[in-house]
């Protein structure tokens, strides 16, 4: 099963730090206080989308052939994102 | 199924939907050339019987005037209150695309016969029937328009509905006119 990184603290929505990051081979641990990346805050879809316009080179009309849909709905789900990108970098601030 | 019938610009748009769309103006201007009905503005359906010049090319004109004066309007609407980059060729594609329904209005038109200012009741009967039998169709193509214009144009919120149907009205006040004008310079040539 795949765990999904939660993002929003669940008592009050807050965006949520890393406290601790651990190594899978040696089991070193490092705490602290980090802030997620930007894009990590997004949803899954939204960063499987993000990855496959930058290997599309950023052609949304490649995406639409692969994703089998429009140009302007590509271009609209882009548009969503950029607004999602926009609200958690004023909400970072 | 429900999506295609009503909503296929998800898959489809640009120059796809272009030459799909101009096909079916095509094949709608034919029927209605023999149907004898015209499609004289963007919500209009009016079972005419032939003016005494005969000119056959009216019914290609006043398809493709209504076609021409719906994309500019809309992809104006889309260029003042979008925020997203709209592309021309998406808007006249999808909203070509949408007049396909008209095809059934046009073939409605074989069933029924009217002559303008008629008081035959028979006939009346008849043009109250056509009128409610292509009803359904023309809303279809309004619903297809209304999609056309949400996913080429982008526009959010409660804004795109109002947007929406100010622009259907104005495209329908400006393609009578641009009928007008087209009916004015067939009487001239």
């Amino acid at each position: 099963m795949s765990k999904k990184l939660p993002h929003t603290c669940p008592s009050c929505s807050s965006l949520l730090n890393v406290k601790s990051l651990i190594c899978g081979s040696c089991q070193t641990e490092v705490t602290g206080n980090y802030s997620l990346p930007l894009l990590a805050s997004l949803s899954d879809d939204d960063q499987e989308f993000i990855t496959n316009f930058v290997k599309c080179s950023g052609s949304l009309k490649v995406m639409a052939q692969n994703m089998d849909l429009s140009y302007p709905t590509v271009r609209n789900r882009l548009d969503e994102v950029i607004m999602k990108i926009e609200t958690a970098q004023k909400n970072k601030i | 199924m429900k999506q295609q019938l009503f909503n296929p610009f998800i898959r489809l748009a640009g120059g796809k939907a272009l030459l799909l769309g101009l096909l079916g103006l095509l094949l709608t201007s034919v029927v209605a050339l023999l149907s004898q009905t015209h499609f004289n503005g963007v919500l209009d359906v009016h079972k005419m019987p032939d003016a005494a010049n005969h000119i056959y090319a009216l019914y290609f004109i006043e398809s493709g005037v209504v076609w021409v004066v719906c994309t500019l309007m809309f992809y104006l609407a889309g260029l003042i209150f979008s925020s997203s980059s709209i592309r021309i060729i998406d808007v006249a594609g999808t909203m070509a695309l949408a007049r396909w329904p008209l095809i059934f209005a046009a073939v409605i038109g074989f069933f029924y016969h009217y002559a303008p200012f008629t008081r035959d009741l028979g006939q009346l009967r008849g043009a109250l029937i056509g009128a409610l039998l292509t009803m359904p169709f023309t809303i279809w193509m309004v619903a297809l328009m209304y999609n056309a214009f949400t996913v080429c144009c982008n526009i959010k919120g409660g804004r795109n509905i109002m947007v929406f149907i100010v622009t259907l009205l104005l495209a329908e006040v400006a393609a009578l006119f641009a009928c007008q004008y087209a009916y004015h310079c067939l009487r001239l040539s």
